[in-house]
């Protein structure tokens, strides 16, 4: 009877052993296969990261023509601002010479009579 | 049962530390693939910027070498139509001032009372001619006369013939080796050389 009871429960530990042991394959197998899809994920990241850059060499070697045209008429604005300012300079300048009219005839009177 | 209650709890843990591992690996690479991204996106507006500024420099300078002849152009016009209208404005005054020096008659022999003064001072000679401009000769010649009583004899001054001006003399040695040119054509040029730069100076300071 003693004997009966000693071989049954080595049987059973035996049994927790290889179930314990199962359940440690499944684990390392779940381990796995997250490294196998974080791989697949950093992968894929370091893929799309290429495709941007590609994507921005191209668009980086060439100027939009809107921004070129938009360039361009900034600095024709620029040409035209100086070109007011030209004629505003000279509109000063005859407001000027109005307001002087008398003293340069008198100084073209003294002037007449220097030598 | 006490035995399979220990070894359910042993498997229990195996599988939620199994499953915190995962999660954290899997966790751990979602955050490093963000990153990835971002960098990328971020060195790619660089990239972008870097470049367009690039070529928009360049354009930038085509447009301006397009642009130079022009602004250079506007500038020249911009300082001849100072200078013209500066220039005008002094010839419509000074030849105001000329004729109404001609036309009042008390001005006018002052006038040569004056160029005669001048013009003995500058020549050097011991006999010198008057040549009045044409209609003049009778006015000339008074002014001369009172010219000599007031400096008297040296040098001896005559009156020359008529010369085709509109106003004031010439004033030349009795040798003709020397003349003095105090017309008023002469004198209005010499008036608007002198004014020009004045006026300008004037005028400019008052127009900022």
């Amino acid at each position: 009877m003693g004997e009966k009871r000693v071989s049954r429960s080595l049987i059973g530990e035996e049994l927790d052993v290889k179930v314990i042991l199962e359940e440690r394959r499944k684990a390392d197998l779940l381990i796995s296969e997250a490294r196998r899809k974080a791989e697949e994920i950093l992968e894929d990241a370091r893929r799309r990261a290429r495709e941007i850059l590609e994507q921005a060499e191209k668009e980086a070697s060439m100027l939009p023509e809107e921004l070129v045209e938009e360039e361009r008429r900034k600095l024709y604005e620029e040409l035209s601002l100086v070109e007011r300012a030209y004629d505003e300079e000279l509109q000063n300048l005859k407001t000027a010479l109005a307001q002087i009219r008398e003293e340069v005839k008198k100084l073209a009177y003294k002037e007449l009579y220097r030598w | 049962m006490e035995r399979r209650g220990f070894v359910e709890a042993i498997i229990q843990e195996i599988r939620r530390v199994a499953q915190e591992e995962a999660q954290k690996i899997l966790k751990g690479a979602e955050e490093e693939a963000r990153k990835t991204l971002e960098e990328a996106k971020e060195k790619a507006s660089r990239l972008i910027e870097e470049r367009r500024q690039k070529l928009l420099e360049e354009v930038r300078k085509k447009v301006l070498s397009e642009l130079a002849p022009r602004k250079l152009e506007l500038r020249r016009k911009a300082l001849l139509g100072r200078y013209t209208l500066v220039a005008s404005e002094i010839d419509k005054l000074v030849s105001e001032v000329i004729s109404e020096a001609k036309g009042d008659l008390q001005k006018y022999r002052e006038y040569l009372m004056e160029a005669l003064k001048a013009a003995v001072s500058s020549v050097t000679a011991s006999s010198l001619v008057v040549h009045p401009c044409k209609g003049e000769r009778e006015l000339v010649e008074k002014v001369v006369s009172e010219f000599k009583e007031s400096v008297g004899g040296s040098p001896e001054l005559a009156v020359g013939e008529e010369i085709s001006c509109s106003g004031g003399v010439i004033v030349r040695s009795a040798d003709g080796r020397v003349y003095f040119n105090a017309t008023l054509d002469a004198k209005a040029a010499e008036i608007k050389e002198r004014l020009l730069p004045l006026v300008f100076e004037k005028v400019v300071r008052r127009a900022r």
